[in-house]
């Protein structure tokens, strides 16, 4: 089965079975753009699976066969903005960070990464899920550009726009850290 | 072009996304200011900085439940709907049949008026608290 077939499953007679195959198969991606979003593991499952029932219920409205993610990825980012409208802002939670990939940094970079994840949660969320694309899932321009319907022209200026963002704000935070750690 | 044009394409030859002319007029203008040498110093120290990050990998049982639950959380939606429609027949119900009665209980019309009042409040309270997050509401502009 393939991405178009299983679509055609579903518009055909509405067969739960073609749905579980596109499931499976972007729901890793969508957990991580979630989680990317909301900050915090179990809320991501939360909005993964709210979106994927969205979806399954407005699937005959998908217009091109074999382009489910840029549709569904819209569905996720409207379910996950819903969901943070109603938050009072905060720091996404560290423990989400992967440190044990190099065990060295665990001591070393700890803290410095967890300024990075920290200093992403302060950012707009355009930038921020801009970054994640690129930083954190290592898309190219031109997925990026399919998934967000955005030029490509525009990608590269946000990026820009969004690492500038980060640079100011990971100092402003860093400044108030140091501020508070000189305090006597 | 203006440096701040070359600045978005800088962020550009980072990401290797530019063509080849494009990589020799950025340089070009690199190698004139130095500004925008700084900035791309700049660019390269955050792009260092984002790229330690990684996710850690899900569990499976997590990926099962995308598709598992979708059915349990409409049941639950569909459940407090139910909910809440019996709650403003009752109030409706008790109101006109019970509490105008001259007649009625005194204990019941106490426990009927306990009952609208706590619906009240929390409805007032969840009013109270969406209109305070509204005002500094960053998602504004994203259509629900």
């Amino acid at each position: 089965m393939n991405e178009a077939s299983a679509i055609r499953l579903c518009l055909a007679s509405g067969d739960p079975r073609g749905f579980e195959f596109l499931v499976k198969q972007y729901g890793r991606e969508a957990y991580f753009h979630a989680l990317g979003f909301v900050g915090d593991s179990s809320t991501a499952e939360d909005m993964c699976q709210e979106s994927f029932a969205k979806a399954y219920a407005n699937i005959p409205r998908l217009k091109t066969l074999g382009a489910f993610y840029p549709w569904f990825y819209i569905i996720l980012r409207n379910t996950c903005f819903n969901h943070l409208r109603s938050l009072k802002p905060q720091a996404p939670d560290h423990g989400l960070l992967d440190f044990s990939t190099d065990p060295i940094s665990l001591v070393q970079g700890g803290d410095e990464r967890e300024m990075v994840w920290e200093t992403l949660g302060c950012l707009k969320p355009e930038f921020r899920e801009i970054l994640i694309f690129k930083h954190l899932q290592d898309k190219s321009y031109a997925d990026i550009s399919n998934i967000l319907q955005i030029p490509r022209g525009t990608v590269m200026s946000r990026l820009y726009h969004a690492r500038k963002a980060f640079r100011i704000t990971y100092q402003q935070l860093e400044e108030n850290k140091h501020g508070l750690r000189t305090l006597p | 072009m203006d440096c701040e044009h070359y600045r978005e394409m800088i962020s550009g030859l980072i990401d290797n996304e530019l063509n080849a002319e494009e990589v020799n007029t950025v340089n070009q203008h690199l190698s004139r200011c130095t500004e925008c040498r700084a900035e791309y110093d700049f660019l390269i120290e955050n792009t260092e900085q984002l790229n330690s990050l990684s996710f850690r990998e899900p569990q499976d049982v997590v990926m099962q439940n995308f598709w598992r639950l979708p059915f349990s959380r409409f049941a639950r939606n569909a459940g407090l709907v139910l909910v809440v429609i019996g709650y403003l027949f009752l109030v409706a119900y008790g109101f006109t049949t019970f509490f105008l009665d001259p007649e009625g209980g005194l204990v019941g019309k106490i426990a009927l008026a306990t009952f609208i009042i706590g619906g009240l409040i929390v409805f007032g309270i969840a009013l109270i608290e969406r209109l305070t997050t509204y005002k500094t509401d960053p998602y504004k502009e994203i259509d629900r």
